[in-house]
């Protein structure tokens, strides 16, 4: 009982925030394309394409110490509001799929000027897997949200600041020092992302869930040992 | 979140949760329902919270300084409303407070607990009767006082009161002397100032 209600406590709040993210952003684009159809012009804005990506670790990040406070004195352990706050994130995450899914087939400029996976990997791959690419895409960014937040809580901010900080810099480092590592590093990227020589379409799939699998293990462990006061 | 939230909330966690009885107890108490809980007072947090746990159907409730932060006539009312509550629904009741005055018509059994130790268990009649007070001048409660367990004395200008424990000694009293039973808050400071 606890669970369901946890679950509908966090997921009401996250769908609602991602459906005003929707609505705002939909009238944004409803207004250029207005605006081109007015004008003559050929109007469109392609990069908010990744703002759902975005949105969602934000969500994770702002919500996270209030909901696991307010969970647990409500009497749930620690893996439940970890598996509470995955799954109502998930929800999230779907519902933006959703969305995603609907436009493609809804609005008839959106395959081709305002999806992000249809114009990166065809036209041709429909609904069914730019729903998919949205959903699993949200959630790996808000599985790295929520590992980010369950470390602040546990370690505090400026730690956890601080070791992001240093990774960066000694990746960059790598890279710009490092003959050939930026081309090794850039290729990766592109194969894992479906890109370039023997990439598979699913490459960008398998990267996602693994991300997802990886925040929400970090999250997990960093959990099990926060004080909650 | 709303107090009103927070009470539907509750009914959503906790399946023996009555609502409106909730509701009924924040109007008693003046708990505005449509506040942020966020943006209510100290005392009125505190109010919060005692009313979602009389609101509870919980066979035992721990109640940690329930009247931290209210003022004389809350902590009646909270007092009135628990022991209606008991008589309506037994159950078993602990509360963790310095404020033991209050509490001793209330309760059947009392721990005083020093620094994680029991410094002494019993009902609070049996509490009462452990200690009395005597009370007169200065030079007459020390003579009584020679050779009995004394926990503290209190002298201020010529006048002394005396806490001690046991029953008083009929023998040693005059009638420059009074008794009377021991506060059981002075019994708690004087205990935990011995650290016996």
């Amino acid at each position: 009982m606890k669970l369901k209600a946890a679950i509908r406590y966090q997921a009401v709040e996250l769908v609602q925030s991602a459906a005003v993210f929707c609505l705002i952003i939909g009238a944004i684009i409803a207004a250029v394309a207005l605006i081109g159809l007015t004008k003559g012009a050929y109007l469109s804005v392609p990069n908010m394409g990744f703002l759902p990506y975005f949105l969602m670790p934000l969500l994770a990040l702002s919500t996270f110490q209030g909901d696991i406070r307010f969970l647990m004195q409500m009497g749930l352990t620690r893996p439940q509001v970890i598996a509470s706050t995955v799954a109502s994130l998930g929800a999230a995450c779907l519902f933006l799929g959703l969305v995603e899914a609907a436009c493609v087939i809804l609005v008839s400029f959106w395959p081709q000027m305002q999806s992000l996976y249809l114009m990166s990997y065809g036209l041709s791959n429909g609904p069914a897997l730019d729903f998919l690419f949205m959903a699993l895409g949200c959630a790996a960014t808000s599985g790295a949200g929520l590992a980010f937040a369950a470390l602040q809580m546990r370690f505090g901010t400026r730690r956890v600041v601080l070791a992001c900080a240093a990774l960066v810099l000694v990746g960059l480092t790598i890279l710009t020092n490092v003959e050939g590592a930026a081309w090794a590093f850039a290729g990766t990227m592109s194969w894992l992302l479906g890109f370039g020589e023997g990439a598979s379409l699913a490459n960008p799939f398998l990267l996602f869930a693994v991300v997802t699998a990886l925040g929400v293990l970090v999250a997990w462990a960093a959990v099990r040992r926060i004080e909650v006061r | 979140m709303h107090v009103d939230d927070l009470i539907e909330q509750m009914g959503r966690f906790h399946e023996g949760f009555d609502a409106k009885r909730a509701k009924r107890l924040a109007k008693a108490f003046d708990l505005d329902v449509k506040a942020k809980t966020g943006a209510l007072s100290t005392g009125y947090r505190t109010i919060c919270q005692l009313v979602l746990a009389l609101s509870l159907d919980a066979d035992y409730l721990l109640l940690d300084e329930p009247v931290l932060g209210l003022d004389a006539a809350h902590r009646e009312l909270f007092y009135q409303l628990l022991m209606e509550d008991y008589l309506e629904r037994p159950r078993t009741v602990v509360i963790a407070t310095h404020l033991i005055e209050e509490v001793a018509n209330l309760v059947e059994r009392v721990t005083i607990i020093d620094e994680g130790r029991v410094l002494m268990q019993a009902s609070a009649d049996e509490l009462r009767s452990s200690g009395y007070s005597v009370s007169g001048r200065a030079a007459d409660v020390r003579a009584y006082c020679e050779g009995l367990d004394v926990l503290d004395v209190d002298e201020l200008g010529g006048v002394a009161v005396a806490y001690l424990l046991g029953t008083p000694d009929a023998e040693r009293l005059n009638d420059r002397l009074d008794t009377a039973p021991v506060n059981l808050q002075k019994l708690f400071v004087k205990l935990t100032e011995k650290g016996e």
